[in-house]
C-alpha cells in the first residue's frame, strides 16, 4: 500500500457545533418537510377558498383577534430565549444553556395554553364547514409542530439537569434554537392567513 | 448483429399491429374524427422516433455501422438528436393544442340540452322543459337528432362516473358538486355504445348506456312520445301487473308516470319498453332477460342496488307482460 | 473540541497490512448476535437488504394478485372473481406495487449501495433509518390483514373520493388503506433524510459534486422529490381520513368542500412518484453500461442535469391524470406541454448512452440484456405516455387498457427490468456470489417475451374501448382473444419470476464466488470485499477521479480515523474536503420498540382514536431512553 495517497486526517475535530454536523443538515431536511406540509395546507386552504362563496361562511363569522394577537407578542418575545440559547450553546455554557432552555419551555408553554383560546376564536368546530376543517387542520399542525418542539426542549432539559454535559448536549441546544425559529417563522404567514385572510371577506 | 435481430422483428410486429382499428375510427362526429385524426398522426409520427431511436440502439451495438467516434462527435451527434427532439415535441404541442380547440367549440344557440345524472350503476337522463313538470325523464339511453349539435349537461348525486361514448367524443367526468358540459355534433344515424369510464364501484363494468342518432323527424317523435304518461293498462293481465308492481316493493324506488309509483333512486320506467337494453346496457330487453332481472338484480349484476324479489310466477308473468307494455 | 487521533493501529505484517485495523474496526461495529439481534440492526447494508428482500415479497405477491385478476380476465363472463374481490384485488395489486415494492425496492438499493458509493461507513441516523424499516413492514402487515379477512380496499390505487369516502366505502378497509399511506410516507422521507446527508456530507476526500456517481446522483434527486412530493399526501390522506373518521368536510361539497381537491393533492405525489421510481432506475442502467462497456458515461454533466430537470419538471404535470375532470382548457394545454417536455431531459439521458454504447462492443451478461430491455420497452411505454400527454387523444384512451399498457410499460420496462438489471449487477457485491449467467439469460429472455405478450395487446384493447378496472366483459366486444394473449403473457412472466428465484437459491448454494469486483466496474462499492464487512472499508477510500477504480494511481486512503470508536468522516457538500469526524450510535433495540409503540397507536387509531395519542404518549419514555444512550447495554 506504498503507492498509494495518504490523506491523514487525525487532527480533524471529533464534534463540531454547527452547520458542518449532520444533526444540524438533518433538522434541516425536517423542517423543508414540515414547511412543505404547511404550503401544501394553504395551498389547500386557498383552493377550498377560491370555491368558496364566503369564506368564512356566515353562519360562522371571522375569527376573533384578541388571544391569537396576544400569543403573536408571546411567541415573538421566546425569539429573545431561544437566540441566547443558540449563542450559549456555541459558547459551551451549561450553566447559560439551562436557564434559556428552561425559559423556552415556559414560554413555549405558555403559547401551548393561548393555543386554546385561539382554538376556540375560530368560533368553529372542525366538522361544521370545509371552511372550519381547514382552519383546524392548519392551526393543529401547527401546534403538532409545537407539542414535538416542546418535547424535544424537555428532554434536552432534563438531560443537562441530570448528567455531566457534552458536546452532544450543546450542539442540541443550539438546534433546539433553531427549530424554535422555524416555529416562529411559519406562525407568522400561518397567523395572516388563519386570522386575518377571514376577515378579508 | 445477429444478436439484435429479435427485438428489431419486434419492434415491426408492434408498429404493423397496432395499425387495425381504433373505436372510434367509426366516427359519427366531426368531434371524434378531429381526435381520430390526431390520434393516427401522433402515432406514426411517434411509431417513427421509436424505430429511429432503436435503430440507433442497433446500430451502436454493431461491429460494422459504429464506427469509433471522438467526443466532439457523440457531442454533436447527442445535441442534433435533442434538438430535432425539441422541434418534434413543439410540433406536437401545436397539434394537440389545435385539435383540442377544434373539439371544444362552443355549441351554439340552438343547441339540444340533455341533463344527465350518473347513478351507481345507471344514468338518469332528462330532457329539459321551460315547464318542469314536462321534462322527458329516462335512463341509459340518449336520443339525439342527427346534425344538430347535442350539450349534455353532467352531473352526479353520488360519486364519480364518466361518460364515454367513443364514436363521438372523448369522455368527461361526472363529479358530485360540479357541473361539467360535453358537446358534440351527431352526423351520421345509428345507434352507438357508450359506458362509464371511471371505477365507481362494483358494477363500473356493467355501467354502459346507448346512444340513438336519429333523423329530426323520429327524434321529434320520440320525444313527444316519451312526453306521455305510460299506457293505461289494456287488459285485465296488465292490470293485474300493474298492480303488483304497485303493490310491491317497487314503486319505492321506481317512477311511472301516470301511476302512483314516483320513486326516485332507480330508472323511470315509464316508457321501459321503448328501451332497447335493460340494467343499463347490461342486458337486451326481453321478456326473458326482464323477468330475470327482476327476480334476482343480484346474480346478474352482483352488489347493484336493486333486491331480489321473490314473486308467484302469475304475478311475476303479469308483472312483466305490464312492464313490457309501456311503450 | 479535538480528541487527540487514536493511534492508529501499527501496520504489523507485510501479507495483510492492516489486520490490527481491520480487527479493531470488527470489534467497534460489530452488530449483535443470535437471533433477538436481528431486532438490533442499525447497519444501512442490513437494513437496505431488508428493504429489497420485503420488497421483493411484496412484489411476489402483487404478481400472484396480478396473476389472478388475468385469470379471471382471460375469457369473458369470467367466474373467478366476483365484483367485491376483484375491487379489493386491483386495488391491492396497485398499492402493493407502488407503495410496498417499487418505492421501497428502490430505498433499499439506494440505502444499500449509496454509502458504499460515496466512501461512508454508515447513514448518519442509523436508529432512525430502522425505524422507517419498521414503520415499513407494519404498514404492509397491516395492509394484508384487512385482505385477508376480505375488507380489503378497494377504491383503486388512488382512492378517489367520494368513493373512498364514509358514505361509499364504509368499514375499516379504507381507514387501513390510509394508515398503510402514512406508514410508508413516514418510512419514505426517514430514509430521503438519511440519504441526502449521506450524498451531501459523508462523501469519500476528494469526490466532488462531479464525481458523484451517477446512481448516486439518481438517489440523490430522487431523495430530493420525496421531501417535496411526501407532504402532499400527508395533506391527502390526512383529510380523508379526516373526513372519515372526524367528520371533517375537505371532500364534501354540499359543505364547501370539494372532490377534485383530493385528486390535486394525490397527483401533486402521484405523478413524482412515478419518478421517484423511475429516476433510481435510470441511475442503474448508467451503472450498468459504465461496467459492461467499461466506459465512462458519456455527457456525465448533461445526464446529471437531465436528472435534476426530470425532477423539476416532474412535479408540473399532475393534471395530466385529471384532463377528464373538465379544467379549463388553458390550464390543459399548460400541462400538455410540461408533459411533452419532460420528454427531452428523459430523451437526453438515452442519447447519451447510445452515445456511450457507440462501438463499445459491451460484455452480454444478464445485466446488460435487461439494459437493452429496458431501451425497448421503455421507449414504447414513454412515447405512450406522450400520446396520453395530449388532451384530446387522452380524452378517448384515459381509463382504458391503453393506460394500463402505458403504465407497465413505463413501470416494468423503465423500472422493473433495470431492478433485475441492477439485482443482477449488484448481487455478486451484496452476496458475494455470482447470479447464474445460463439461468440469468433465460429469465431475461421469458420476463421480456412475457411481458410484451402480456401488456403489447392491452395497446389495442385501449383502442377497441376496453376500460380498466372491469371485473368483466361481454364476449361480443372482440377483446376475447387480446386479453387471452395477455394472460398467458402472464403465465410466462411467473415463469421468468419462478426461474429467478431459482437462480438466487443456487447461487446463495453454489454459486461462484464473486471477488472484489467482477465486473471491473469503476465505483467505490467495488473497492471492498463482497460481501462488505460491517464498516464498509478499512480505510475511507480518497478519490481523484469520476471513476476511482479505473485510476491508473490506485484509490487513495484516509489515515488517521480512530477505530475504536463508530466514526464517520464528515466532508464539505461541494468538494469533499474532509471537514471532522462524527460519532454515530450503534445496535439498538429502542428503534424496533418506538415504531411498535407508535405504529400499534396508528393502527388502533382505526378503531378508537385516542389510540394515536396514547402511542405517541408511550413513546415518550422510549424518546428520552433513544436521546440518552447511544448503544444498547
Ligand atoms: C415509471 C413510471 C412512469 C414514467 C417514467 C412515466 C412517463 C410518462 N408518462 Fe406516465 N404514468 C405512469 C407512470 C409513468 N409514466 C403511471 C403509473 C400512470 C397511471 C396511473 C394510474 O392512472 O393508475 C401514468 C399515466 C400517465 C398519464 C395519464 C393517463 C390517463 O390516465 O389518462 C399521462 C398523460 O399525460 C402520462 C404521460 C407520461 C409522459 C409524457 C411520460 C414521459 O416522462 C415519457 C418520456 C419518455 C419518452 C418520450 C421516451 C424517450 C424520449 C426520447 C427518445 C426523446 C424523443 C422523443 C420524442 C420526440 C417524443 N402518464
Ligand atoms: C411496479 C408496478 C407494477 C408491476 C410490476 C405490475 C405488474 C403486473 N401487472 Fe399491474 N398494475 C400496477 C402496477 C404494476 N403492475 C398499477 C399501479 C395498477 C393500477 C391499479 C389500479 O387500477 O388501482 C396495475 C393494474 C394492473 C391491471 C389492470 C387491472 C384493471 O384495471 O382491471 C392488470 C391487468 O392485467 C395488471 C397486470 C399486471 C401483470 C400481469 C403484472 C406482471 O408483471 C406481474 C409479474 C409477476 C408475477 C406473475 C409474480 C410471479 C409469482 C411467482 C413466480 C409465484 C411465486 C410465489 C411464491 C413463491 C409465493 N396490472
Ligand atoms: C331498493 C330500490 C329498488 C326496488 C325496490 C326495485 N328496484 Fe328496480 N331498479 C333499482 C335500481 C337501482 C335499478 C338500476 C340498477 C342498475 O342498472 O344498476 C333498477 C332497475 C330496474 C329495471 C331496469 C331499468 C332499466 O332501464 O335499466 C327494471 C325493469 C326494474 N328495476 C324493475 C323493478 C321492479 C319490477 C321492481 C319490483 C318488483 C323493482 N324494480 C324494485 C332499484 C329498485
Ligand atoms: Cu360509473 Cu364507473
Ligand atoms: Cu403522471
Amino acid at each position: 500500500m506504498s503507492a498509494v495517497r495518504e490523506l491523514d486526517v487525525s487532527n480533524l475535530p471529533d464534534a463540531v457545533l454547527d452547520s458542518r454536523s449532520l444533526v444540524w443538515w438533518g433538522t434541516i431536511v425536517m423542517t423543508v418537510v414540515e414547511t412543505m406540509v404547511f404550503a401544501i395546507s394553504v395551498g389547500g386552504y386557498f383552493y377550498l377558498r377560491n370555491l368558496a362563496s364566503a369564506w368564512p361562511p356566515p353562519r360562522i363569522g371571522p375569527p376573533a383577534l384578541t388571544a391569537a394577537t396576544v400569543n403573536l407578542g408571546i411567541l415573538l418575545v421566546s425569539v429573545i430565549p431561544a437566540v441566547l440559547l443558540d449563542r450559549a450553546g456555541k459558547k459551551r455554557d451549561a450553566r447559560k444553556i439551562k436557564i434559556y432552555l428552561a425559559a423556552n419551555l415556559v414560554l413555549g408553554t405558555a403559547f401551548l395554553v393561548l393555543r386554546y383560546w385561539e382554538f376556540k376564536a375560530l368560533h368553529c368546530m372542525w366538522n361544521q364547514s370545509a371552511y372550519a376543517s381547514i382552519q383546524w387542520t392548519i392551526l393543529g399542525l401547527h401546534t403538532t409542530n409545537l407539542l414535538t418542539s416542546l418535547a424535544e426542549t424537555a428532554i434536552v432539559l432534563i438531560y443537562v439537569m441530570t448528567k455531566p454535559i457534552e458536546d452532544h448536549q450543546f450542539l442540541d441546544a443550539r438546534l433546539d434554537g433553531v427549530f424554535w425559529y422555524f416555529i416562529v417563522l411559519t406562525w407568522l404567514p400561518l397567523y395572516v392567513v388563519v386570522f386575518l385572510v377571514p376577515r378579508l371577506g | 448483429m445477429r444478436r439484435i435481430a429479435p427485438p428489431l422483428a419486434l419492434a415491426t410486429y408492434a408498429a404493423l399491429s397496432s395499425a387495425c382499428s381504433y373505436v372510434a375510427l367509426d366516427n359519427a362526429s366531426p368531434e371524434a374524427a378531429a381526435i381520430t385524426k390526431l390520434h393516427w398522426w401522433m402515432f406514426w409520427v411517434l411509431g417513427a422516433v421509436g424505430f429511429l431511436v432503436m435503430a440507433a440502439v442497433a446500430a451502436a451495438l454493431s461491429r460494422r455501422f459504429a464506427r469509433p467516434a471522438d467526443d466532439r462527435q457523440r457531442m454533436r451527434a447527442v445535441a442534433v438528436a435533442t434538438g430535432v427532439s425539441v422541434l418534434l415535441l413543439l410540433v406536437l404541442l401545436v397539434a394537440s393544442v389545435v385539435t383540442g380547440r377544434e373539439v371544444a367549440t362552443p355549441a351554439g344557440p340552438d343547441a339540444l340540452d340533455i341533463e344527465i345524472t350518473g347513478h351507481q350503476w345507471w344514468w338518469e337522463i332528462r330532457y329539459p322543459t321551460a315547464v318542469p313538470r314536462d321534462a322527458v325523464v329516462t335512463a341509459n339511453e340518449i336520443h339525439v337528432p342527427v346534425g344538430r349539435a347535442a350539450r349534455l349537461r353532467l352531473g352526479s348525486n353520488d360519486v364519480i362516473h364518466s361518460l364515454w361514448i367513443p364514436n363521438v367524443d372523448g369522455k368527461r367526468d361526472l363529479i358530485p358538486g360540479r357541473t361539467n358540459w360535453l358537446t358534440f355534433r351527431p352526423r351520421r344515424i345509428g345507434t352507438f355504445a357508450g359506458r362509464c369510464a371511471e371505477f365507481c364501484g362494483y358494477q363500473h363494468a356493467k355501467m354502459g348506456l346507448l346512444l340513438v342518432v336519429q333523423t329530426p323527424a323520429d327524434f321529434a317523435l320520440w320525444l313527444a312520445q316519451q312526453r306521455q304518461p305510460s299506457a293505461e293498462p289494456a287488459e285485465a293481465s296488465l292490470e293485474h301487473g300493474r298492480d303488483v308492481f304497485l303493490a310491491g316493493p317497487c314503486s319505492a324506488c321506481h317512477t311511472i308516470r301516470g301511476t302512483p309509483a314516483f320513486g326516485h333512486k332507480a330508472p323511470d320506467l315509464t316508457h321501459l319498453a321503448s328501451r332497447a337494453t335493460i340494467a343499463a346496457a347490461t342486458l337486451p330487453n326481453t321478456t326473458g332477460h326482464l323477468a330475470g332481472w327482476v327476480v334476482d338484480p343480484q346474480r346478474i349484476k352482483p352488489g347493484n342496488r336493486m333486491p331480489p324479489n321473490v314473486l308467484p310466477s302469475g304475478d311475476l308473468l303479469d308483472l312483466v307482460a305490464y312492464l313490457r307494455s309501456l311503450r | 473540541m479535538s480528541t487527540p487521533a487514536k493511534k492508529t493501529p501499527p501496520e504489523t505484517d507485510p501479507g495483510e497490512p492492516l489486520a490490527g485495523e481491520r480487527a479493531e474496526l470488527a470489534k467497534t461495529w460489530r452488530k449483535r448476535s443470535g437471533s433477538l439481534g436481528l431486532l438490533f440492526s442499525v447497519d444501512h447494508k442490513t437494513i437496505g437488504k431488508r428493504y429489497i428482500i420485503t420488497a421483493f415479497v411484496f412484489f411476489l405477491v402483487a404478481g400472484v394478485e396480478a396473476a389472478a385478476m388475468r385469470l379471471q380476465l382471460a375469457r369473458p363472463e369470467g367466474r373467478f372473481l366476483n365484483p367485491d374481490v376483484y375491487a379489493q384485488v386491483f386495488t391491492m395489486h396497485g398499492t402493493t406495487m407502488m407503495f410496498f415494492f417499487a418505492v421501497p425496492v428502490m430505498l433499499g438499493m439506494g440505502l444499500y449501495l449509496v454509502p458504499l458509493m460515496v466512501g461512508t461507513r454508515n447513514v448518519p441516523f442509523p436508529r432512525l433509518n430502522a425505524v422507517g424499516y419498521w414503520f415499513y413492514l407494519m404498514g404492509g402487515v397491516l395492509l394484508y390483514g384487512t385482505f385477508v379477512m376480505n375488507r380489503g380496499p378497494d377504491a383503486g390505487w388512488f382512492a378517489y373520493v367520494p368513493l373512498s369516502g364514509n358514505a361509499y366505502s364504509a368499514g375499516h378497509g379504507m381507514d387501513a388503506w390510509v394508515q398503510i399511506i402514512n406508514f410508508t410516507e413516514v418510512s419514505a422521507l426517514i430514509v430521503a433524510g438519511s440519504l441526502i446527508v449521506t450524498v451531501f456530507k459523508q462523501r469519500a476526500p476528494g469526490m466532488s459534486l462531479n464525481r458523484i456517481p451517477l446512481f448516486a446522483w439518481a438517489i440523490l434527486v430522487t431523495m430530493i422529490m420525496i421531501v417535496f412530493a411526501m407532504p402532499a399526501v400527508i395533506f391527502a390522506a390526512g383529510s380523508l381520513n379526516s373526513d372519515r373518521s372526524l367528520g371533517t368536510h375537505f371532500f364534501n361539497p354540499a359543505e364547501g368542500g370539494d372532490a377534485l381537491l383530493w385528486q390535486h393533492a394525490f397527483w401533486f405525489f402521484g405523478h413524482p412518484e412515478v419518478y421517484i421510481i423511475f429516476l433510481p432506475a435510470l441511475g442503474m442502467i448508467s451503472a450498468i453500461i459504465s461496467a459492461s462497456t467499461r466506459r465512462q458515461i458519456f455527457g456525465y454533466t448533461a445526464m446529471v442535469l437531465a436528472l435534476v430537470a426530470t425532477a423539476f419538471l416532474g412535479f408540473g404535470l399532475w393534471v395530466h391524470h385529471m384532463f377528464a375532470t373538465g379544467l379549463p382548457q388553458m390550464g390543459e394545454a399548460f400541462f400538455t406541454a410540461a408533459s411533452m417536455m419532460i420528454a427531452i431531459p428523459t430523451g437526453v439521458q438515452i442519447f447519451c448512452w447510445i452515445a456511450t454504447l457507440w462501438g463499445s462492443r459491451p460484455r452480454w451478461d444478464p445485466p446488460f440484456l435487461f439494459v437493452l430491455g429496458f431501451f425497448f420497452t421503455f421507449l414504447i411505454g414513454g412515447l405512450t405516455g406522450v400520446m396520453l400527454a395530449s388532451v384530446p387523444v387522452d380524452l378517448q384512451l384515459h381509463d382504458t387498457f391503453f393506460v394500463v399498457a402505458h403504465f407497465h410499460y413505463v413501470l416494468i420496462g423503465g423500472a422493473v427490468f433495470p431492478l433485475f438489471g441492477g439485482i443482477y449487477h449488484w448481487f455478486p457485491k451484496i452476496m458475494g456470489r455470482m447470479l447464474g449467467r445460463t439461468l440469468g439469460i433465460w429469465n431475461f429472455a421469458l420476463l421480456f417475451v412475457g411481458f410484451n405478450l402480456t401488456f403489447f395487446p392491452m395497446h389495442e384493447l385501449g383502442f377497441h374501448g376496453m376500460p380498466r378496472r372491469v371485473y368483466t366483459y361481454s364476449p361480443d366486444r372482440g377483446w376475447n382473444g387480446l386479453n387471452l394473449a395477455a394472460s398467458i403473457g402472464a403465465a410466462v412472466m411467473a415463469v421468468a419470476v419462478a426461474l429467478f428465484l431459482i437462480n438466487v437459491v443456487q447461487s446463495l448454494r453454489r454459486g461462484r464466488r464473486a471477488g472484489d469486483n467482477p465486473w471491473d466496474a469503476e465505483s467505490l462499492e467495488w473497492a471492498t470485499s463482497s460481501p462488505p464487512p460491517v464498516y464498509n472499508f478499512v480505510r475511507i477510500p480518497v478519490v481523484s477521479s469520476r471513476s476511482p477504480l479505473w485510476e491508473p494511481g490506485g484509490l487513495g486512503a484516509v489515515t488517521g480515523m480512530p477505530t475504536d470508536k463508530r466514526l464517520l468522516l464528515v466532508t464539505h457538500p461541494l468538494d469533499a474536503e474532509p471537514s471532522h469526524r462524527e460519532e454515530v450510535p450503534g445496535p439498538s433495540v429502542n428503534p424496533f420498540l418506538i415504531s411498535l409503540t407508535m405504529g400499534l397507536g396508528l393502527i388502533g387509531s382505526i378503531f378508537w382514536l385516542w389510540w394515536a395519542v396514547i402511542g405517541a404518549v408511550a413513546s415518550i419514555p422510549l424518546a428520552y431512553l433513544w436521546y440518552v444512550t447511544e448503544e444498547d447495554p
